[in-house]
């Protein structure tokens, strides 16, 4: 196990499985993404089985395994936002940075992910930047946005 | 306490806190059921299995609900009926449509239900896109566009077998089956147990098949294809056909296979005998206060995989033995080399067996060619009674061929090495013919017999004592383990076998029907053994003249499998 995971590891304690998602939080905020080989490192030190670890961090929207952009868009596809015209936010959202769901641009500044309900259904059409929620989305205010993004 | 219920307007009489389920199927009344896991907590994800309770504005799911006092149910109302139908319509929306291509065939459950909801048309166009065939283990196949999301594979290989390969990933609509990263079942915890199979409603998981390749094999003219049949098998592949076990549907499908093109059809037996005396050697010669205990014997290559990768502290434990299986094909390709003159890779050996990770072991024989003491194929139980199938054999009309060839009739108790328990029985007669005295606490008891998962006797001989255990499933063996090592308990034998009660309810026999069939499975084993009752086991088992097996030859050797936990 690298030094690095046993750093992070130790300021839990060992086998206490209801430490699993503030572990993964401190992978999450220290590489942007969960690396893979921290799985089963955490798996041996919570005596959890690997797969359930993985069961987890896929079961949340925050979680992710590669390294995404610098700008991680992630686009609400519950039902609420898609009965208020999400897809609209979608399409948009692909025109403005060029790439379709899963990818990346090729400055490594945006990713785009569609994600299930991110649990503010009332704020439809809702998306999520490097985990900050943005509501109520139009395509000006997506504009906007990704225009703020850009000149940062 | 017992109560009186309402159950479609007639009083029934049950013990208040039973399942609903349970009362209704007491009283002979069918609800369906899919997620629903004998011996299993129940899960209710699945819903088929609704009634009307009165009184309560929903239905409630029976196999998770709890008898009332003074309940009244309706098992098959107007409403009832329409919300399984329901239920199964949905199902079917995200399920794929290769039924007539898939392998489970008519013995899948949703198949089942929709005959029986009669739901005949797709009512909900499909939702979700075709999924990624999980190809990556030589013995399982996972194809999630079958799936339902049932949780019985889940909850069978972490319950059962302490595995926990699979679980549910992500969630809503995107909720799937899946392993460790999504990288498939090789690089999981993975035993290829094929207990996943057996619990599975639909075709979403099966065994890499070897059918085509055997097919072939029974073409080419220049290849001798010799069967090798697993003590399993003669005791259930019967069923598909309506025959009871026992020694005449074996000769039956000695006859079959030998129709099919098989020149040669052999059973496996008499490896095992011949390996437990070798195991009767390293036991009579071990001293019994060694602190190495338990050894672990284990014919099960499911057993051994566990251990290499999750268990590799325990792999000094375990019995350096080779399983029957190598031990005879490596005999049988000797043997028919020597009786027609080809050469060692032109005969080919076929394993018949109820085993799914045996496909692991003769796939690396595909791999590196003429790796002699493994079978050249594995085909199970199923693909058996497929292949006799695609042959067109009209099995009744087949008369018993009974073989008279030297490995069918040598081996005494080498058939019970297909039910957990069966090779320290075989163990303790070769013990007791090798020393007459020695004490058997065991075999006359029947303790090492009938469905239990832990079995335990004792043999003393020489002055010593020794304790001698079986025990089946994962689950069972760790928590036997922990408990003889917390008590400090001296077991000095353990014999593990990962599929409960043994090979005859491996994970390449029938999907259906293994509960309401393996007495009858366990009864056709000892039925075969007992004919030879007569027939004292021998102390040794010895060869033909002209094949050899050294010492060596006999060993196996184990070393740990590197994988993510
Ligand atoms: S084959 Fe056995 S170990 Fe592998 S996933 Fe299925 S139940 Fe689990
Ligand atoms: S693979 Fe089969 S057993 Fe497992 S959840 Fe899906 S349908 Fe159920
Ligand atoms: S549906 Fe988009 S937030 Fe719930
Ligand atoms: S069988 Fe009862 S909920 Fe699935």
């Amino acid at each position: 196990m690298s030094t690095e995971f046993v750093d992070l590891l130790k300021k839990f304690p060992a086998g206490r499985r209801e430490n699993l998602i503030p572990i993964l939080q401190e992978f999450q905020d220290l590489h942007g993404f969960i690396p893979e080989p921290a799985v089963a490192a955490i798996a041996e030190y919570l005596e959890i089985p690997a797969v359930k670890i993985y069961s987890v961090a896929t079961f949340y929207n925050e979680f992710r395994f590669n390294a995404g952009g610098r700008y991680h868009f992630q686009v609400c596809q519950g039902i609420g936002c898609q009965v208020d015209s999400s897809e609209r936010i979608r399409s948009e959202l692909g025109r403005l940075l060029e790439i379709e769901p899963g990818e990346i641009t090729g400055d490594g500044w945006f990713s785009l992910e569609w994600v299930p309900c991110l649990g503010v259904c009332q704020e439809a059409p809702v998306l999520s930047v490097n985990g900050e929620l943005y509501a109520k989305m139009t395509p000006v205010r997506l504009k906007e946005l990704v225009d703020k993004f850009r000149n940062r | 306490m017992m109560i009186e219920i309402e159950v479609n307007g007639r009083k029934i009489k049950t013990q208040k806190g039973e399942l609903i389920l349970d009362t209704l199927k007491a009283n002979g009344i069918h609800v369906p059921t899919l997620c629903n896991l004998e011996g299993f907590k129940p899960s209710g994800a699945c819903r088929i299995c609704v009634v009307e309770v009165e009184g309560r504005n929903d239905l409630v799911p029976s196999c998770s609900f709890f008898i009332e006092e003074s309940m009244k149910i309706q098992t098959h109302s107007a409403r009832v009926i329409q919300a399984r139908k329901t239920i199964l319509e949905l199902l079917l929306s995200n399920h794929d449509d290769a039924c007539l291509s898939c392998d489970r065939g008519r013995w899948c459950k949703l198949h089942e239900l929709a005959f029986e909801l009669n739901v005949t048309e797709r009512k909900f166009g499909r939702t979700a896109g075709r999924k990624k065939i999980d190809n990556t283990s030589q013995a399982i196949i996972r194809d999630p566009s079958k799936c339902i999301l049932c949780s019985r594979c889940v909850r069978v290989c972490e319950e059962l077998q302490h595995v926990a390969a699979l679980d549910f990933l992500k969630r809503g609509s995107r909720t799937e089956v899946g392993t460790v990263l999504d990288k498939g079942l090789n690089y999981s915890s993975c035993i290829s147990c094929g207990q996943c199979i057996q619990v599975c409603p639909t075709g979403a998981l099966k065994e890499k098949s070897h059918l085509d390749q055997v097919g072939a094999l029974l073409q080419n003219k220049d290849k001798v294809p010799v069967a090798m049949i697993d003590p399993a098998v003669f005791a259930t592949l019967g069923e598909f056909f309506g025959y009871k076990a026992g020694p005449e549907f074996s000769s039956i499908l000695i006859n079959a296979l030998k129709r099919i093109g098989f020149q040669k059809v052999y059973g496996t037996g008499w490896g095992a005998e011949y390996q437990a005396g070798r195991l009767a050697g390293i036991l009579i010669d071990k001293n019994p206060d060694e602190n190495d205990t338990p050894l672990i014997f284990s014919e099960c290559p499911s057993v051994v995989r566990y251990i290499s990768q999750s268990r590799p502290a325990l792999l000094s434990r375990l019995v350096p033995l080779k399983p029957a299986n190598q031990i005879m094909a490596h005999l049988l390709r000797e043997l028919t080399c020597n009786q027609t003159g080809k050469s060692k890779s032109d005969v080919s050996i076929v394993y018949l067996t109820s085993c799914t990770a045996s496909k692991n072991e003769t796939t690396a024989a595909m791999r590196i060619k003429g790796s002699g003491f493994l079978p050249d194929f594995s085909l199970t139980t199923r693909e058996v009674y497929r292949l006799i199938r695609l042959y067109g054999i009209d099995v009744e009309s087949l008369n018993p061929e009974f073989q008279e060839d030297f490995f069918g009739v040598g081996a005494k108790s080498g058939q019970l090495g297909a039910i957990s328990g069966g090779n320290i029985e075989m163990l303790t007669r070769i013990i007791q013919a090798r020393i007459p005295e020695a004490n058997l606490s065991g075999e006359k008891a029947g303790k090492l017999r009938g469905i239990k998962d832990v079995k335990e006797t004792t043999c003393e001989f020489n002055g010593k004592k020794l304790t001698l255990a079986s025990i089946s499933s994962i689950t069972q063996f760790e928590n036997y383990y922990k408990e003889i090592r917390s008590k400090h308990r001296k077991v000095d034998l353990l014999e593990v076998m990962a599929c409960q009660h043994g090979c005859i309810n491996g994970g390449g026999q029938p999907c259906r029907g293994a509960e309401r069939n393996l007495r009858n499975r366990m009864k056709g084993v000892l039925e075969w053994d007992d004919r030879f009752s007569g027939i004292m086991t021998k102390d040794h088992l010895d060869l033909p003249s002209d094949l050899i097996l050294n010492d060596e030859d006999c060993q196996a050797v184990f070393s740990p499998r590197q994988i993510t936990k």
